[in-house]
């Protein structure tokens, strides 16, 4: 009767426990949600921000971040994925893996404001990239290296070793396994670690303030060329992210409808990094169902 | 049922170390062209170990040491140039466990040749028939290659197995307790596989059955604690052993 009595209350604290977490996020969420969406039209969300009067929008802040979010991933995953398959699948125990282990655990561990600072210091003044969408998109491979070279070798060591033994006995290479067997089956959860990866990337704002810049220059959306300053893909222009406006707007901003912005702005960021963590898995489920045909 | 034929592999005086502790102490043993050879023992007795350093799976673990010669139709396994992706090409393998890819049955079965660089689709088309035939699964699954490997059951996914194996066309099949993870019924469908096979392959099966071994088998090898007590007929082991130790096990005394 004790045990169980004490089994009862532990249950009930633990209980209370995880819904007081749920209960945070809930209630985050729901403030910034209520907040924010009251402002969000689409004038908001296309039209150029102003700084000195009211009715500016944040169109291409929100074509910054995901520009910066595609070329950082774009350089980001080939790395980790390189690193990943060579960790799980070729390293043999010994001093060097010890220490490309031990230095991918203190990267993920980096402060992103020092990442943004080193960012600052090495491409932007060093190297003199500048405040560009280039250095933000160094910088952010940084700070999101290590976290999705842990999750792909996560996704490839749940593929069971039987895997592995099946290719080598078709007389499958080392190569040959990992490309065609241990790859494919490990796609979907994968591709879930990218796209989570990729809202933490969307949201991160301390990375990107010292290189990829506080300034939003207008763009000319009928320009594609690159090389052009005012091309929206252009590498080499200064790009404040939403994140980082949210954080520049808090800090100096001078509008007369800042809160309003702000408020708006915020609602924005939360729902694109909850739809791609929600998008995550589905999208994996649908791809393993597509590549194995069940 | 012995026929002379001549012999695809000569082993001999192969020992192998896992670390410093040596798991088997120096086994000789040959095998002919065609025909199933069964390996017996007790767990731990190093059949499988045996097994699998013959087609080189030994290499992808960390700490294994094997030394010996082994002749492969001429060809020394274990020789310096020896490539193992060729060697296995002639030296297929299937597991205890049913493995196979998590693609369709026909992606699984076209998987080997398609490595090969064949890209033909009737050349393909015919070998995945042929192949799931000789694994006598064919009837079972030719209105369903498109759907997944996967959904099929236990007994079903190893044929699939043997089908992707027997597409490459090997001279030699190592089976590694091919039915120890399936239903009675599953593993007597295999049987009834290999023993449709055994004329055109050579075969060697580890298996802990000994009725299995009986059913099958033309020769069996019967090993004990890293050593190989005893080879010969399956018949003449089965009636009449000539070591004690052989009797004592095939009778039940132990194992």
């Amino acid at each position: 009767m004790k045990a169980k009595t004490a089994d009862k209350i532990a249950t009930g604290v633990i209980y209370g426990i995880a819904a007081s977490v749920a209960f945070v996020l809930i209630a985050m969420l729901a403030f910034i949600l209520v907040r924010g969406l009251p402002h969000l039209s689409w004038h908001f969300l296309t039209a150029a921000a102003r700084s000195f009067e009211a009715g500016g929008g944040i169109g291409i802040q929100l074509f910054n971040s995901f520009y910066l979010l595609i070329l950082a991933l774009l350089i980001s995953f080939p790395i980790a994925l390189g690193a990943a398959i060579y960790l799980n699948e070729y390293a043999k125990p010994s001093l060097f893996i010890t220490i490309v282990r031990t230095a991918i655990e203190v990267m993920s561990s980096l402060p992103s404001v020092v990442v943004g600072l080193f960012g600052f210091l090495i491409f932007v003044v060093k190297f003199h990239l500048g405040f560009s969408i280039l250095s933000g998109a160094i910088a952010l491979t940084i700070f999101n290296l290590p976290i999705l070279t842990r999750s792909i070798e996560t996704s490839l060591s749940q593929i069971p070793n039987l895997q592995r033994e099946a290719g080598a006995a078709l007389g499958l290479s080392r190569f040959e396994t990992v490309i065609h067997v241990i790859l494919p089956a490990s796609v979907p959860s994968i591709v879930t670690g990218v796209v989570i990866s990729a809202g933490r990337v969307f949201g991160e704002a301390a990375a990107l303030i010292y290189t990829a810049g506080q300034s939003a220059p207008t763009l000319d959306f009928t320009d594609w060329n690159p090389f052009n300053l005012a091309s929206p893909l252009s590498p080499f222009r200064p790009a404040e992210t939403l994140a980082v406006h949210i954080w520049k707007i808090n800090s100096e901003g001078i509008m007369p409808d800042l809160s309003a912005v702000s408020a708006g702005a915020s609602a924005v960021l939360i729902i694109v990094v909850l739809l791609f963590n929600f998008s995550a898995r589905r999208l994996g489920n649908l791809l393993y169902k597509k590549l194995t045909n069940s | 049922m012995t026929k002379e034929n001549e012999t695809i592999l000569e082993t001999s005086n192969v020992k192998l170390w896992y670390g410093n502790k040596e798991a088997l102490h120096g086994i000789d043993l040959n095998f002919p062209e065609k025909g199933i050879t069964a390996l017996i023992g007790p767990s731990g007795s190093g059949k499988s170990t045996y097994l699998r350093a013959l087609n080189r799976m030994h290499d992808l673990e960390d700490n294994v040491t094997v030394t010996g010669s082994f002749n492969f139709k001429g060809q020394d396994i274990y020789a310096p140039t020896t490539d193992t992706v060729d060697l296995r090409k002639k030296i297929g393998m299937v597991f205890q466990q049913p493995n196979p890819f998590p693609f369709s049955i026909y992606d699984n079965v076209a998987f080997g040749l398609r490595l090969a660089g064949v890209k033909d689709k009737e050349t393909l088309d015919r070998a995945v028939e042929e192949s799931l035939k000789a694994a006598s699964i064919w009837e079972e699954v030719k209105d369903n290659l498109n759907k997944s490997a996967l959904g099929l059951s236990g007994g079903q996914q190893q044929r699939v197995s043997i089908a992707r194996v027997l597409a490459t066309q090997p001279d030699l099949l190592l089976l590694d307790e091919p039915t120890s993870a399936l239903d009675p019924v599953s593993a007597h469908n295999i049987e009834d596989t290999l023993l449709e096979l055994r004329d055109q392959y050579a075969m060697i099966i580890v298996t802990h059955s000994l009725s299995q071994a009986s059913r099958i088998s033309d020769r069996t090898a019967f090993f004990m604690n890293g050593n190989l007590v005893e080879v010969g007929d399956t018949r003449k082991i089965f009636i009449d052993p000539e070591k004690q130790e052989t009797a004592d096990y095939i009778s039940g005394r132990f194992g």
